[in-house]
């Protein structure tokens, strides 16, 4: 199989006296998709932002091992966080556009770390709309406010707007949690086609989306990584009993 | 059971007697309000219905409302005036005001923060005279010393002290525009890489445009309208500036100082009642700008 995109070894992290991981070690593939589940406060939304160090927002955290992604380590303490989030993208559970223009919001990543001209900039955010299938329903209206869109729009245009920057990896934190099902399924259409293009990491509590959706999955609970490996054998033959309790559906 | 399902009358008779009391409250507040906006009008009125002559008025600068030979009333001088010393007040003020609210809404540590805020509307509550002394005991000798002026009370001095007093509300409000800014916003745009200055600037202060512009404004009215202390800073000669330092006399320190002299119901006296007038509708724009600009602000979000 490919190699190693995100190698996770002995992560712990704790919000001031709470310890909300304990020793998670996990190895993602490249270019695929792999879904975390797990019960409501089990760690799984904070490992996902613990990848491009968004957790150091909420302030007074400690984390101790070493996470990898694509051989750098990136909890080392000379690794610039605004050069990390350009490479590792997130998408927040809530689609969180911002007050701007459809346009603004595509090419503001990709406008903060290098100087395009306005004709590359225009072409930047063309490409990233096509990507997400927003371009032909948005084209002639590049200019609107972004949160005057529909709640599913908005989150195809959350995702277009990593895409001018190249990234390696695209972090969602239940990306469809916002959405009624017509719209679930439309996003996870765009995450299948963004395969092999992306490593796509999904925090997601629907076990039906993590089987419908992901290559692989790993199971936490209580802050920590019970079971990991791809998505058929866990659901059909995990070997820990809590997580086929748990992918049965027996408690949540 | 029963006994708990009806209501004492006792109970149901405070409750209208608050309800009275707070319908009387809101009636007397807007009754006093137009009650004083119809008792300028009222006391313009005769002025502008006969003496008034609005070419005069507005583009004559020979403002001799007690001269013997021949009484003129040119207010232009006292509109430039006001807008001269508001103009450079808000030249200093705004930039100032503007860092000192991005600074405190978004880069201030937390123990810098709260006390910061209210250090700085604890400087809204110095009485305006106070800072009309200060303008004369300390400002003035300064700018003699300093800048080898013949006189201290000038544009410049009028304005410093405006824009020291408009500060406060300019900080303090537009500090509240920032802090409404949703944090999803900032993190939405940290998420994508950008710095702590990238997000103040491209995006937390575009979302709060309105209420920052808002705060301005309403800088500008209390600048506009403020009397004591420009009146005792400004130097008080009724004449067309050509330098910030230049003696002027706004629309306001004009009321002030003559309408004791005048007397009650001559010609002066309207005279003064209407260049009031002519304040209140100036505020009454800016305030209403301010009020629209909120509005737009609450809406977006």
């Amino acid at each position: 199989m490919s190699a190693a995109a995100i190698d996770v070894r002995d992560v712990s992290m704790w919000y001031g006296a709470f310890q909300a991981l304990s020793e998670v070690s996990l190895s993602v593939k490249q270019g695929g998709i792999t879904a975390l589940v797990g019960p409501s406060g089990c760690g799984k939304s904070t490992l996902l932002k613990c990848f491009n160090r968004m957790h150091e927002r909420a302030g007074n955290t400690r984390i101790t091992g070493r996470i990898e992604i694509l051989g750098h380590d990136v909890l080392a303490a000379s690794v610039s966080v605004h050069e990390l989030r350009r490479h590792v993208g997130l998408v927040f559970q809530r689609p969180n556009p911002l007050p701007l223009s459809v346009l603004e919001n595509v090419t503001l990543s990709a406008s903060l770390f290098e100087r395009w001209s306005k004709e590359e900039l225009h072409a930047r955010a063309k490409d990233a709309l096509q990507r997400v299938e927003l371009w032909d329903a948005l084209k002639d209206r590049l200019g609107t406010n972004a949160l005057s869109l529909s709640l599913e729009q908005q989150q195809r245009l959350c995702i277009a707007r990593l895409l001018p920057l190249k990234p390696s990896v695209l972090l969602m934190d239940e990306p469809c949690s916002a959405l009624d099902s017509r719209s679930t399924q439309a996003i996870e259409e765009l995450l299948r086609s963004l395969r092999g293009e992306y490593t796509s990491l999904v925090v997601t509590h629907s076990m039906a989306q993590a089987r419908r959706l992901a290559d692989d999955c790993a199971f936490m609970l209580m802050g920590r990584l019970v079971e990991a490996g791809p998505t058929e054998q866990l659901f059909t033959s995990a070997n820990d009993p809590r997580t086929r309790d748990y992918l049965a559906g027996r408690f949540g | 059971m029963s006994a708990r399902l009806h209501r004492s009358r006792w109970s149901r008779g405070v409750e209208r007697l608050f309800e009275l009391g707070i319908r009387l409250g809101g009636f007397a507040a807007v009754v006093l309000l137009s009650g004083i906006m119809l008792f300028v009008v009222g006391e313009a009125w005769p002025f502008l219905l006969g003496r008034f002559d609005a070419i005069e008025f507005f583009t004559s600068t020979e403002w001799f409302p007690d001269s013997v030979v021949k009484v003129r009333y040119g207010a232009l001088a006292l509109f430039v005036g006001t807008l001269s010393v508001t103009a450079l007040a808000m030249v200093a003020a705004v930039p100032v005001g503007l860092l000192g609210a991005i600074y405190l809404a978004e880069l201030a540590p937390p123990r810098v923060r709260e006390p910061g805020k209210i250090i700085i509307e604890l400087l809204a509550a110095i009485p305006s005279v106070v800072w009309g002394f200060i303008a004369l005991t300390v400002v003035s000798p300064l700018m003699v010393s300093v800048l080898d002026l013949p006189v201290g009370l000038n544009v410049a001095n009028g304005a410093l002290v405006l824009a020291l007093m408009s500060l406060p509300v300019i900080i303090s409000l537009g500090e509240d525009a920032l802090r409404a800014v949703p944090d999803s916003y900032r993190e939405a745009a940290e998420a994508l890489g950008a710095t702590r200055w990238e997000t103040t600037t491209r995006v937390v202060v575009p979302a709060a445009r309105n209420g920052l512009l808002a705060a301005v404004l309403l800088g500008v009215s209390r600048v506009v309208g403020e009397t004591m202390a420009v009146l005792m800073a400004t130097g008080h000669s009724v004449r067309i500036p050509h330098s910030i330092f230049d003696p002027v006399r706004t629309l306001t320190a004009t009321i002030a100082a003559e309408l004791g002299e005048a007397p009650k119901g001559g010609e002066h006296y309207r005279a003064l009642f209407t260049i009031g007038l002519c304040l209140f509708v100036i505020t009454f724009v800016i305030n209403w700008l301010a009020d629209r600009l909120i509005r737009r602000a609450a809406h977006r979000v």
